[in-house]
């Protein structure tokens, strides 16, 4: 008995990389921004918790782009065969159907170029936290640069993350059984 | 005194460079800079690199299927693969260029900000769909 087919289990793989993300988003912007905690504040553990969380972030999001373009995307972008109905090709169905082309022409457009920035973002920040952590807990000016690389990378994502799950609600499912 | 009071009196009497280095790592406080300038900055260029691709690709609306049969993943795997490729060898360059210089921080940082926000608007549809028309 198979539980999963191939496409459900990358689907599923790809939105699991989510809870790294979210955790790695979590843990690394409140240990780069000034003051989240006296308790931590420039101490060894703080420094730790940065370096771990952003490298989290990075890895996630290497993860999610490499799963969702070489094994989720394949299946939803398929083209159909002639006459065949459309109902088990997303994009195909999508840009069939009147209005809904625009969750393709628009939404699915957006989510797979956007999210394709976010992990060298993510990747430069992890770099300074694990490789020049003291550096970074000592100058304000680099630490408020690497925020806002974090914070754009985190935003691509959510974006990205937003259109995926209304592509998957409007767009059928049915390649995913195949 | 409370446990709290000793932990955050502990907390606020250490030094902010008490940050633990990476193993291996020439991490100091007073390390130069060149280093972190050279990795956010090669990913500005990336981000770059993929919104500057994103356009061309639409503007050669022939290149599509080409790449959709030759390439696994399609344009997009193709787009993804070169930015990398100039991510690697940009942080690779520069790296070896400013490890051990100090550089005007704010120049490098707008300068990532600005090809940061050059790629945020090419690759947002509306932008390089009027590029295929």
């Amino acid at each position: 008995m198979n539980l999963l087919t191939d496409r459900e289990f990358f689907l599923l793989l790809h939105l699991g990389l989510g809870i790294i993300f979210i955790h790695g988003f979590a843990g690394g912007i409140a240990t780069l921004v000034d003051r989240t905690s006296l308790r931590l504040q420039g101490t060894p553990l703080q420094a730790r918790i940065r370096a771990v969380s952003t490298s989290f972030m990075a890895f996630a999001l290497w993860a999610a782009v490499v799963s969702g373009t070489w094994l989720v995307y394949p299946g939803y972008g398929e083209e159909p065969p002639d006459g065949a109905a459309t109902t088990a090709y997303p994009r195909a169905d999508l840009q069939a159907n009147g209005d809904l082309a625009f969750w393709h022409d628009f939404g699915m457009e957006w989510k797979e170029h956007v999210a394709w920035l976010t992990p060298f973002l993510a990747t430069a920040v992890a770099f300074a936290a694990i490789r020049h952590g003291r550096r970074v807990s000592r100058d304000t000016a680099i630490r408020r640069s690497l925020v806002r690389l974090f914070t754009v990378a985190a935003a691509a994502s959510v974006v990205a993350a937003g259109l995926g799950a209304v592509i998957n609600k409007v767009a059928p499912n049915q390649f995913l059984d195949l | 005194m409370s446990l709290t009071d000793s932990r955050t009196q502990t907390a606020l009497e250490r030094p902010r460079d008490t940050a633990l280095p990476a193993r291996g790592s020439r991490d100091d406080a007073e390390a130069p800079n060149g280093a972190i300038a050279a990795a956010t900055l090669a990913a500005g260029i990336a981000c770059a690199v993929f919104g500057v691709l994103v356009v061309l690709v639409e503007l050669n609306e022939g290149l599509k299927p080409t790449l959709r049969e030759s390439w696994v993943g399609g344009p997009l795997a193709a787009k993804g693969l070169a930015a990398t490729a100039v991510w690697a060898v940009a942080w690779g360059l520069l790296h070896l260029a400013w490890r051990d210089r100090e550089l005007p921080w704010r120049r490098i940082s707008r300068a990532t900000t600005l090809l940061v926000g050059f790629a945020l608007v090419t690759t947002f549809p509306p932008v390089f769909q009027l590029a295929g028309h």
